[in-house]
């Protein structure tokens, strides 16, 4: 035992070598947590030196956590209680902290704000995330999920360190000129489709040569003499449709703040 | 044939119905007879064969073997020989340019019962056609700038009014429905009535033309008429415009009569079976009565031709209330030219908007 502890050291420094993952001094823990194995050793790598670098530059903690199972809990209160567990958290509070939890066996994820991330993040933007995750863990890429996720929260901490609120396009990666390029492209169909209708109409006033519709201008005085009117009832038709229960999101998922262990969070859910 | 012109009494110039004044007008004196004073001075005139003829002998009118549907008819103020289609009953000498009018075109089974006036002049309806082009972003620059005026006539044309009555019986399905929420389910109740409606409709001088050569549609899109300016027939009313008997029999035109006249008694029965969500035809039984009275009307149109690219365009005017139609050609050039402009300008202001609701997060 006593040779065991004389080559911890070594242990540990073997042990860091192999991961390469440069541990600091102001390091606990890892900010990507992955029990199922999911990522391969360069692309853990790659994410965990993005996440580094965001909480260098903004006090502010970002972590991906693959999970196993939730053991039956709700996918949110599990990552909130995994934030708990191992504090995650940075800023003034040390409670800064977002978290997206994916659960590949449950094919559930979610996206989750502690301390000020709550107000940075808010239910919509959270939206966002799961929106630009999804199309990736339905093709079973995961690794390209959680990167665009961590870009994302940088993009989106660029701009809150700028003094402003984080935008859907922001979480999109979106540019001003993309979008205005893509406004103008989606108003075109309308446009051409209205400028059609109107040439149509003027179109339309250039030929006056039309047959009568009836002969309404010649009815005599006095109108339809009316010597039958019967309004039998025959039957009833009833239709009854189950409604359907919103939770609040697609793909079944869940949205909005809630409790947990005396601290409050917000999250949004989906299941793909 | 027999042929007259109304001669001014003070000067034997010509005179023709002013449409203004609803006056016979001298064209070269300028006096102004009222059409019952004219009748009366010239009611011998009418029924007086030629002067030059024997007593006893009626001369036939003589048809050109090669020319089947045309008559030849003697200007009586020049003497000319003038072929016209058979159905002419008055037009201007292309000679002496003098009104000429043939009354026995318009005796008998093809005396009118009506004459409705002009009451637009020939200057009217060049400015009605002028006002026509206005506004017409696709007409060809060169259609309205270049005048191609080729005709302008004005033409009583031969109607027949029909009066008649349709019976109508329809059986609908008609529906209410209602949706309201019971705990969890949605329910959407739909009730089923059978709902008849018979009735019967009259209909008085409903108008279609009795002339082959002219399109029933043209006439059609001039209407109505106001009937309360109909007058009982007189020939003076036809001096200064050409006029043409019917060639068409009541019977041959029908159809058409009945199809409109079942489409209105249709129309007014479905108004009766109201305050349903909505209303399934299943069943129909429509009768026009085929005995009801019909009369022979000249009506008044002015014809406007004009040819541009080869191709002839007509444009037609009622003669009572000066409705104008006709069809313009269109400039594909300045048609699309304009669908372009018009989707610039409405996308310019549609793509800020996206943008900026998309920037301030709201989309």
């Amino acid at each position: 035992m006593k040779r065991l502890y004389k080559y911890l050291p070594v242990f540990l420094a073997a042990g860091s070598i192999f991961f390469s993952c440069p541990v600091t001094a102001q390091e606990r823990y890892e900010r990507l947590v992955d029990e199922v194995g999911v990522l391969t050793q360069d692309e853990a790598q790659e994410l965990q030196l993005l996440m580094d670098d965001i909480y260098e530059t903004y006090d502010f903690e970002s972590v991906v956590y693959v999970a196993d199972s939730t053991e039956g809990m709700e996918v949110r209160e599990y990552a909130a209680q995994f934030m708990q567990r191992y504090d995650y958290g940075g800023g003034e509070s040390g409670r800064d902290a977002l978290c997206v939890i994916h659960v590949p066996f449950q094919r559930e994820f979610a996206v989750v704000a502690r301390g000020k991330a709550q107000e940075i993040f808010d239910t919509d933007i959270q939206e966002e995330f799961l929106d630009i995750m999804e199309p990736y863990l339905k093709d079973d890429d995961f690794y390209s999920a959680y990167l665009t996720s961590q870009q994302a929260v940088e993009r989106s901490m660029v701009r809150y360190a700028q003094g402003k609120a984080i935008r859907p396009m922001d979480v999109q990666g979106l540019s001003t000129v993309f979008v205005l390029a893509r406004s103008f492209l989606i108003s075109l169909i309308p446009s051409v489709l209205l400028a059609f209708l109107m040439g149509g109409v003027r179109r339309h006033q250039m030929k006056s040569i039309r047959p009568q519709e009836g002969a309404r201008a010649y009815m005599s005085d006095g109108g339809l003499e009316l010597l039958r009117k019967d309004d039998i009832y025959i039957r009833t038709e009833v239709r009854r449709v189950k409604r359907e229960k919103n939770d609040g999101n697609k793909g079944g998922g869940s949205s909005g703040s809630f409790t947990s262990g005396g601290e409050s969070f917000s999250g949004s859910s989906r299941s793909y | 044939m027999a042929a007259v012109n109304y001669k001014c009494p003070n000067c034997s110039a010509g005179l023709t119905f002013d449409s203004k004044t609803q006056r016979m007008v001298c064209e070269f004196c300028d006096s102004s007879y009222t059409v019952e004073e004219l009748e009366q001075l010239y009611k011998e005139e009418i029924q007086k064969e030629k002067t030059d003829t024997w007593e006893g002998f009626h001369p036939q009118e003589w048809q050109m073997q090669d020319s089947p549907g045309m008559a030849l008819w003697q200007c009586p103020s020049c003497g000319a020989e003038i072929l016209a289609d058979e159905n002419t009953g008055a037009m201007r000498c292309p000679y002496c340019d003098n009104p000429t009018i043939l009354p026995k075109k318009f005796e008998g089974i093809f005396k009118p019962d009506y004459i409705l006036p002009f009451k637009v002049d020939k200057k009217q309806a060049l400015k009605a056609l002028k006002d026509l082009y206005k506004g017409k972003k696709f007409l060809p620059s060169a259609f309205s700038n270049e005048n191609h005026l080729e005709e302008i006539t004005g033409m009583y044309v031969p109607f027949w009014l029909f009066d008649t009555e349709v019976f109508g019986d329809f059986v609908f399905d008609g529906t209410h429905t209602q949706h309201y929420t019971e705990g969890d389910y949605d329910v959407t109740k739909i009730s089923h009535f059978k709902v008849r409606r018979a009735g019967k409709l009259r209909f008085t001088q409903v108008p279609v033309d009795g002339s082959k050569a002219i399109d029933d549609v043209l006439m059609e899109s001039i209407e109505p008429f106001h009937y309360k300016e109909l007058e009982p027939f007189v020939h003076s009313y036809l001096s200064g415009y050409v006029a043409n008997k019917y060639d068409q029999e009541p019977d041959e035109l029908t159809d058409r009569v009945y199809e409109r006249v079942k489409d209105s008694t249709r129309r007014e029965i479905e108004k009766t079976a109201f305050g349903y969500d909505t209303l399934l035809p299943l069943s129909s039984y429509m009768k026009a009565d085929k005995t009801g009275r019909v009369r022979y009307a000249l009506m008044p149109v002015w014809f406007l031709n004009t040819r541009w690219k080869d191709e002839k365009y007509t444009f037609v005017m009622n003669g009572q209330t000066g409705k104008m139609c006709g069809n313009l050609p269109c400039d594909n050039g300045k048609y699309w030219k304009y669908v372009l402009k018009m989707t610039g300008i409405i996308s310019i202001p549609l793509t800020i908007l996206l943008t900026m609701l998309t920037i301030l997060g709201v989309l």
